[in-house]
């Protein structure tokens, strides 16, 4: 399977976690024909976007997409709990701290520039303080998103707050997760997991490379 | 005691979760909240101040996408999530481009009309991102009548709902028919409209949305 796409984006880490956890063999690789934007890319995936999927013929995108699939694959080791209220509730322990996470810390990469306005910065920061309140209400982090085990909420939720607390102190906003304890536990103890270190340490590696690179 | 939504079903993330219960053959009640979504009471159900919230018992769930699943758990009829892996690319895609490129733009010029948004939409942009987003749809969609090929599936859920805020949309900002051009949509969306499940949503919706872009709807946030 090659996953089109680097590690240090947030759905780029879903699809990681979800096939190392199955046990699903994958390499990350940079797009083909040169680009995201390139004709060869777009025949794959019409939005130009990572990641984007190959497994023999199938090519899928949308990483929501690519972790159902990728669960279907194997039943072995499911993402999902057996119980629909618990398979539910890891759902929407996933959507708070990944999507509305992400959705509002993505909000910053318009102001990567010189001509960055610091209200809007705030503004970010003030939203982010919202979602992180609201996730650490939700997060179980017993010592998994969901609970005693690994689940899709740590699919969604773990790459979203990695990305957090790598890219929003290039704004000055130190330490988001603060005093938020169940927060602050599931993430220690996520950099002791085997399986959830691992990426966080290659999302930490991509991620320093990126800022090298675009001298930040 | 029944199941309860709480929202309005003008909101696509309400109805997706009515299509699968219709589909599902789960009685479910819709109810307004109170005061609005942004009441101490409401947000105790959902702190987010999102509809829909569903009540089950001492059930409280938020989020579509878990509503739906949870939903889709709760009887054997017409399962919404595929098993095999192809079959649950071919659901989940049109699913998931509807949820992040038409749905958007769509409910933008929405709440641009409407005098609701709460960053400024630019109507030129909204309205090229959500042709885009219909021209990405188009490709994903599957031939058959439902939106994942022979039987309804999640992708039935979320797609009618977006398309009545496209179809409208696209007719106040004069972007044109949304369906020339996109044969697949066009059979879908003729379809569709018939479903059981899904006529009675896309119903009520089209009778609310007018009342809505008339002034006659305030809004629940």
């Amino acid at each position: 399977m090659i996953v089109y796409g680097s590690i240090f984006s947030p759905y780029c880490a879903r699809v990681a976690l979800a096939a190392r956890h199955k046990g699903i063999k994958h390499t990350f690789a940079p797009p083909v024909g040169g680009g995201y934007k390139s004709p060869e890319f777009l025949k794959m995936n019409p939005l130009g976007k990572v990641p984007t999927m190959k497994d023999g013929k199938t090519v899928v995108f949308e990483s929501a997409v690519i972790v159902d699939y990728i669960e279907a694959k194997s039943k072995k080791k499911s993402l999902y709990p057996k119980n629909a209220k618990d398979a539910a509730s890891a759902r929407m322990i996933g959507a708070v701290a990944g999507d509305y996470v992400h959705n509002t810390v993505s909000k910053l990469f318009a102001q990567m520039g010189p001509d960055r306005d610091q209200k809007a910065v705030e503004a970010v920061a003030a939203e982010l303080a919202k979602y992180l309140d609201i996730a650490e209400k939700v997060i179980a982090a017993k010592p998994y998103a969901a609970g005693a085990k690994f689940t899709i909420a740590d699919v969604f939720a773990l790459p979203s707050l990695a990305f957090m607390e790598l890219f929003v102190p290039l704004f000055g906003i130190v330490n988001p997760i603060g005093g938020r304890k169940k927060l602050a536990r599931y993430m220690a103890k996520a950099k002791k997991d085997k399986l959830m270190g691992g990426v966080l340490k290659d999302m930490e590696d991509g991620f320093r490379a990126w800022q090298k690179s675009r001298g930040l | 005691m029944g199941l309860i939504l709480y929202g309005r079903i003008l909101s696509p993330f309400l109805a997706r979760c009515v299509i699968a219960a219709n589909a599902k053959g789960v009685a479910v009640d819709v109810q307004v909240p109170k005061g609005g979504i942004k009441t101490p009471e409401f947000l105790k159900l959902n702190p987010l101040g999102l509809m829909p919230v569903l009540k089950d018992g001492r059930t409280v769930l938020y989020e579509s996408a878990a509503i739906v699943a949870y939903l889709d758990a709760k009887s054997r009829k017409n399962p919404l999530r595929p098993k095999t892996p192809k079959a649950v690319v071919q659901a989940g895609l049109p699913a998931a481009v509807t949820d992040n490129y038409v749905q958007g733009p769509a409910a933008d010029l929405f709440r641009l009309k409407r005098g609701t948004a709460k960053n400024p939409v630019d109507p030129k942009a909204a309205g090229a991102a959500l042709m885009k987003g219909l021209d990405v749809l188009e490709q994903t969609l599957a031939k058959g009548k439902y939106a994942g090929g022979a039987k309804i599936s999640v992708a039935d859920c979320y797609i009618p709902p977006a398309l009545v805020f496209a179809t409208h949309t696209a007719a106040i900002f004069a972007l044109g028919d949304i369906f020339a051009g996109r044969p697949k949509l066009a059979k879908y969306w003729k379809g569709i409209q018939k479903d059981k499940a899904v006529k009675p949503v896309v119903d009520a919706m089209n009778a609310m949305m007018a009342d809505a872009l008339a002034g006659r709807l305030p809004p629940l946030y």
